[in-house]
């Protein structure tokens, strides 16, 4: 489900950084403490942590980094979380990242720092990364009505029959709010129907579990 | 139900070859009863520590067994009737019940494994997917339910797909600056530096997650652009065995199946051109179907016009066998028709002639009717029109005096008009008089009242002062005879008024008496009144006559 993490460390350590990051990457993180002051590097990739972490966080922004080299700023943030994330899927120690940001000549202030803060925010990283995957719609929370008329604009006699009106959902993760997956109205013999079928996978699913 | 036995006891006997499949269900012993449901929770979980046996001495030993093989049972799903009394006095019932359900959760493999286990050759790569999914499902199935909002990431493994997760949603088109300088152009260079959005900002939405954007994009980069399937270099690189084998059966598989597919869709080819032949051969068909028809009709309509043709031909053929003898015989024919024909001419005269004549006849005197009335229609309408022209001048002389009869009734018209205008002008008067009177009426009421509250004020003053003054005494009673003279005054003029009304009422009276020819009738009572006396005195001297006489008599 989640990308590749800490599963196979051993295997991933050493292959080459070459490879695995793109000019783009190597660019961004050559401007850390070159075109960019070591200060604002600093700030820069201390921001781009934070906001890694927390994506849904308001984060007030820090308008210095892009004061001068708008665009050397904004390559550098993309290097920094790129570096991180491939970082961490890849599951390097501080050590090997080290050694990597040195191949690629990136300014030794720069390393110094990418160095200590993915040391510092390894664990975090690795949770943040962890969450991170594809999974189907999880229904965890089942809304119900029944419905029946008793007087609508075509007909004035009621139909006299229970409509079951079904929602199907879960709640979002940040926030809390319930999200709608599935919504439908049917009548008896259909729920009857649904739940016959529900009961079924169940059955195949014990048997398979079994077999 | 004992076949139900029989198959219970074939799988016990299988899973403990210890338990007899002789024995029946009914003559169980406790001992046995706890020996074939341990064996079985073992088979079904291993990881579980059951009592294999039950303990032969102390009863508090024996139901503290009894109890967690119970537990046991109920844990691994069973929702029977289940207790320590099922172990220690089993009932046949329950104990089947109980069994059944035992032997259906038994792992099925066992049997394959067992078959298996001689042979020792490794298993294949779909055994192994079926085998995980296998323990996926038993652990998912037997993993207690966490609500939605516990399953963080430490458990998450345990629970499958957690809700919590994260969708790996890339934004497809980060818009970074690119890694080489030189190719930037002063806008972009510009735009990047004032306008671009950062990354953050980007990929700010909730339906892109930072981290997936980043990762896509640097991927993207490393492998360029024109890569489709990157997923599969991404899976060969972290699994090397399954592709291979997918490698190596593909190509295979395909040169299997490409030449039959080859063959059927030549095949499919070949059928399609033929039907395209032979739907052509059938056009061409009809078309030729429907010329031949239409010659048909032609031939027919040809053998119609001929065959009469023909029959002329053919009776001149046979005059012409034998000339002399026809001919003679023809001018028989036409002699005999000839003489046929005159008789029947004359008998037509005979019988045209009377009808001519009779409508000749007819026709004359239909005329002569015709003439004769146009005749009369003619008289009557002369005579209708000197009577018009009679009225006509009737109706001018009548005009003429007409006219000059006009200037009297002008005048009379002239004059109704100006009795009219004088009437109009009399009733005006007559309601501004009536308007006057009403003035004066309410005057006369105001000026009243006003006297009358003015008599009251001054009388009740002189009555107050007259108590204590002589002269104001004296002064109150001659206001009280002013007022009692006044009144009578006021009463007077009244009275005048009214007894003038009257008198002109009277007048009118008088007026319209005198309009009625009082004295002429007067006369006539007068003279009727003379003639009854005179009659009444005759009557009287007849009587006295006749009284006479009888006096006489």
């Amino acid at each position: 489900m989640a990308t590749a993490a800490a599963s196979c460390p051993a295997v991933e350590a050493d292959t080459d950084a070459s490879n695995l990051i793109s000019a783009t990457v190597v660019a961004g993180l050559k401007n850390l403490g070159t075109i960019l002051t070591p200060p604002i590097t600093k700030i820069l990739i201390a921001n781009s942590l934070k906001l890694t972490l927390h994506p849904d966080a308001t984060i007030a922004p820090v308008p210095e980094i892009y004061a001068n080299n708008a665009a050397s700023a904004k390559q550098s943030e993309y290097a920094v979380v790129a570096l991180y994330a491939l970082a961490t899927k890849h599951a390097w120690d501080g050590l090997t990242l080290r050694h990597q940001l040195e191949g690629l000549a990136v300014h030794s202030s720069a390393v110094d720092e990418l160095t200590r803060v993915y040391e510092d925010n390894r664990k975090d990283l690795v949770l943040r990364q962890l969450q991170v995957g594809h999974n189907f719609p999880h229904i965890t929370d089942v809304q119900w009505r029944i419905v029946c008329d008793v007087k609508s604009s075509t007909s004035a006699t009621s139909t006299g029959v229970a409509q079951f009106c079904i929602n199907l959902g879960r709640f979002q993760q940040s926030s809390g709010e319930r999200i709608t997956i599935v919504e439908f109205v049917c009548n008896a013999e259909e729920l009857h129907s649904l739940i016959n079928r529900l009961k079924e996978i169940e059955r195949h699913c014990n048997q398979m579990a079994i077999r | 139900m004992d076949e139900v036995d029989k198959i219970i006891m074939h799988q016990l006997h299988q899973v403990d070859a210890g338990i007899e499949p002789t024995d029946e269900l009914a003559s169980f012993t406790p001992e046995l009863v706890v020996r074939a449901v341990s064996s079985c929770l073992t088979e079904i979980r291993p990881e579980l520590e059951v009592p294999r046996s039950l303990p032969g001495g102390a009863m508090a030993q024996r139901f503290s067994v009894a109890t967690g093989l119970a537990e046991r049972c109920k844990e691994s799903g069973y929702h029977g009737d289940i207790g320590y009394q099922t172990f220690l006095y089993p009932n046949p019932i329950e104990l089947r019940r109980l069994l059944m359900f035992l032997i259906e959760q038994l792992p099925r493999e066992r049997q394959a494994t067992d078959d298996l286990t001689g042979k020792s050759h490794p298993l294949s790569g779909r055994e192994m997917l079926q085998r995980q999914i296998r323990k996926k499902l038993t652990a998912q199935l037997k993993a207690m339910w966490v609500p939605q909002f516990c399953r963080a990431v430490g458990n998450r493994k345990s629970h499958g797909c957690s809700s919590l997760c994260i969708d790996f949603r890339p934004k497809l088109n980060l818009n970074v600056p690119s890694a080489n300088l030189e190719e930037r152009t002063k806008e972009v260079q510009q735009y990047f530096d004032q306008q671009a959005p950062n990354l953050f900002q980007q990929t700010a939405s909730s339906s892109y997650d930072l981290i997936a954007s980043v990762l896509h994009k640097n991927d993207l980069e490393r492998w360029g652009q024109g890569l489709t399937d990157s997923g599969m270099f991404l899976l060969a690189s972290e699994d090397p065995v399954i592709p291979m084998v997918l490698a190596t059966e593909k190509p295979s598989a395909t040169a299997a199946e490409m030449t039959p597919l080859e063959e059927l869709t030549d095949e499919v080819q070949k059928l399609r051109t033929q039907c395209e032949t032979l739907l052509g051969e059938r056009k061409a068909y009809t078309a030729r179907i429907g010329a031949l028809k239409q010659r048909e009709s032609e031939a027919t309509k040809e053998l119609a016009d001929i065959q009469p043709l023909l029959k002329l031909h053919e009776r001149t053929c046979l005059v012409l066998a034998d000339p002399e003898q026809n001919v003679t015989k023809l001018e028989a024919l036409l002699q005999a028709t000839e003489a046929k024909r005159r008789t029947l001419t004359q008998q037509w005269q005979d019988y045209r002639l009377p009808l001519l004549e009779t409508l000749e006849t007819l026709k004359t005197a239909k005329e002569a009717q015709h003439v004769q009335s146009i005749r009369s229609g003619i008289e009557q309408l002369e005579q209708e029109l000197k009577e018009k022209t009679q009225q006509h001048n009737d109706l001018n002389t009548a005009l003429r005096t007409a006219t000059q009869s006009l200037a009297p009734r002008k005048e009379y018209t002239r004059r109704i008009h100006e009795f009219i205008g004088n009437i109009r002008k009399q009733r005006a008067d007559i309601f501004k008089v009536l308007d006057d009177t009403r003035q004066l009426q309410k005057q006369l009421n105001v000026v009243g009242a006003q006297l009358q509250r003015q008599f009251n004020y001054t009388d009740d003053l002189l009555f107050q002062s007259a108590k204590h003054d002589l002269h104001a005494k004296k002064a109150y009673k001659l206001l009280a005879q002013l007022h009692a003279n006044c009144s009578e005054l006021v009463e007077c003029v009244a009275l005048t008024g009214n007894v003038t009304k009257q008198i002109r009422e009277l007048e009118v009276q008088i007026d319209g008496e005198k309009l009625k020819n009082v004295l002429t009738s007067l006369q006539q009572i007068t003279g009727d009144i003379q003639k009854f006396e005179q009659s009444i005195q005759e009557l009287q001297s007849q009587i006295s006559t006749m009284e006479n006489g009888v006096a006489k008599a």
